[in-house]
């Protein structure tokens, strides 16, 4: 075999996976009713997909490939084929439905209504309501425990987070942390839960398994949401109000840096990489790329008006 | 009626469908105005972020002369409110300026849900905004945005303190200031104020 051919053959099979063109960001705008899918290989805008209802939320299923967005004014949220990235149903939930995710498995799906002050249970392949589940005022931020056994809820107007036991559906602890807590992030060993407290302007840090306060870290105005990086060893998170990003060495639990991004930054989430982090623009429709090893941003991607992206949004 | 109020009478009504779906979200109201005369010219008007002498309205101001990112201003209203605001952003070169509010007196006090609520001179939530200028072939382009959540912050707001009564205030506001830099920089301009609100 001619070396040039060989090399050609070589070349076709490293770049294989990239006609599927995974991971993705799907970016909510939500003042555009669209949803910009990023391929994060090429940093281009490769769809938009139209989504009515104010579309704010993400939550990805990884397991059945699909990625859910919620419309607080839709009363529920859509479900989008994250390969085809179109539309495969509406699920309707009743009230506002913003904060969203589905669990490890890929099984449940759990949507907060902020006026009901409730998370509904669904099941991910029936889209049956399964359970609604009563949380405290205004229910935003949720994630899910990496062992699949405990789900959080951000508690905004109660200052609280709780902890929600999966195997039996319903409360074992909440806590209070800042004021008005609203994205928050566990890390990959399930040990450590992090809220960013929007009205205090700070971080809380907690112990995941008991809800114990370990900490409280000072960051910049209106922080939003967060997301880790590095192998847990640094959190990112949208200060709203001051246009930035503030990283937090979580060994020492203190503010290394604070990289300028677009203004009003809101959704953030680590590529599956876990080096690069996105941040969605919410004023300036545009997402910041930051690079976690040179804390700089390394790229900025046009996207649609009023980008949030509030939840986990890139695709493995 | 005049122009401007039919464009924001419009707005309101177009809006008032959407306001109490859901907990406080944040708003974008955009106005627009073209005027003829050169940007430079109107950008002039603008230019120092101490004067707010073309925003009807405001009886005085105080700033420490400053244009830099950080500086403070703090408007007197006509009516004896004040509203304290901290310079975010500055660029000479592409004729625009943001800025956010930090702080503003209140005009009084009502009960709601068992609380005292202030109402603040400016009946909005963490306001940030920005002013700026564009060349259209000769004439100038103001675009003033705004961003602000309604005054109260958990569900259920009372009258005073809802986005209707934001977007209003904020509508006033963008509205005057606009339509008074066009007759300052083109006497005989139509106040054709164009106000766009989303959020």
């Amino acid at each position: 075999m001619p070396i040039q051919l060989f090399g050609a053959l070589l070349l076709l099979a490293l770049f294989a996976p990239g006609v599927y063109a995974e991971p993705r960001a799907f970016i909510t705008n939500q003042l555009d009713n669209s949803v910009s899918v990023i391929d994060t290989q090429t940093q281009k805008v490769i769809e938009t997909i139209k989504v009515t209802g104010k579309p704010a939320g993400v939550a990805l299923n990884k397991r059945l490939k699909q990625v859910y967005i919620s419309t607080p004014e839709g009363g529920g949220f859509v479900v989008l084929d994250s390969q085809k990235m179109q539309p495969v149903r509406t699920v309707k939930v009743g009230g506002a439905s913003l904060g969203i995710t589905a669990d490890r498995s890929g099984d449940h799906i759990f949507v907060a209504d902020w006026y009901e002050n409730s998370v509904a249970v669904f099941d991910a392949n029936s889209f049956e309501k399964l359970k609604t589940l009563t949380v405290g005022k205004s229910p935003s931020g949720m994630t899910v425990s990496p062992d699949n056994r405990w789900l959080y809820v951000a508690n905004r107007v109660d200052n609280s987070i709780s902890q929600i036991d999966l195997n039996k559906l319903s409360i074992r602890n909440t806590t209070k942390v800042g004021q008005h807590p609203f994205g928050i992030a566990i890390d990959s060993q399930g040990k450590r839960l992090y809220a960013a407290n929007v009205e205090s302007d700070d971080i809380s840090v907690l112990d995941a398994q008991h809800l114990k306060r370990l900490a409280t870290i000072k960051v910049g105005a209106r922080p939003y949401a967060l997301t880790l990086a590095l192998k847990d060893s640094l959190l990112f998170v949208t200060n709203q109000d001051d246009s930035t990003v503030s990283v937090i060495d979580t060994a020492s639990l203190k503010q290394l840096a604070v990289i300028t991004v677009g203004d009003k930054p809101e959704g953030i989430s680590t590529h599956p990489d876990d080096q690069h982090i996105y941040v969605a623009n919410w004023f300036d429709n545009n997402v910041s790329v930051i690079d976690a090893n040179s804390l700089t941003v390394v790229n900025t991607i046009k996207t649609g008006e009023g980008s949030r992206a509030f939840g986990e949004f890139i695709t493995p | 009626m005049k122009k401007t109020s039919l464009f924001v009478t419009a707005a309101l009504i177009l809006f008032s469908g959407l306001v109490n779906a859901h907990g406080p979200v944040r708003a974008r109201q955009t106005a627009t105005i073209t005027v003829d005369a050169p940007a430079a010219k109107v950008w002039d008007l603008i230019k120092n972020y101490d004067d707010m002498s073309w925003l009807p309205g405001v009886k005085s101001v105080k700033g420490d002369g400053s244009n830099a990112k950080g500086a403070v201003r703090v408007l007197t209203l006509a009516h004896g409110g004040t509203i304290t605001e901290e310079l975010k952003a500055y660029d000479a070169a592409k004729f625009a300026y943001k800025y956010k509010i930090t702080d503003m007196s209140t005009t009084g006090t009502i009960k709601h849900a068992g609380q005292d609520e202030h109402i603040p001179v400016l009946p909005v939530g963490n306001y940030a905004a920005e002013i700026s200028v564009t060349d259209k072939g000769g004439k100038a382009e103001i675009e003033w945005v705004a961003t602000y959540y309604r005054a109260y912050v958990n569900n259920n707001p009372p009258a005073e303190l809802n986005e209707e009564a934001a977007d209003k205030a904020v509508t006033e506001v963008l509205t005057s200031g606009l339509s008074n830099l066009a007759k300052k920089a083109a006497p005989g301009t139509a106040p054709n104020v164009h106000i766009d609100i989303k959020r």
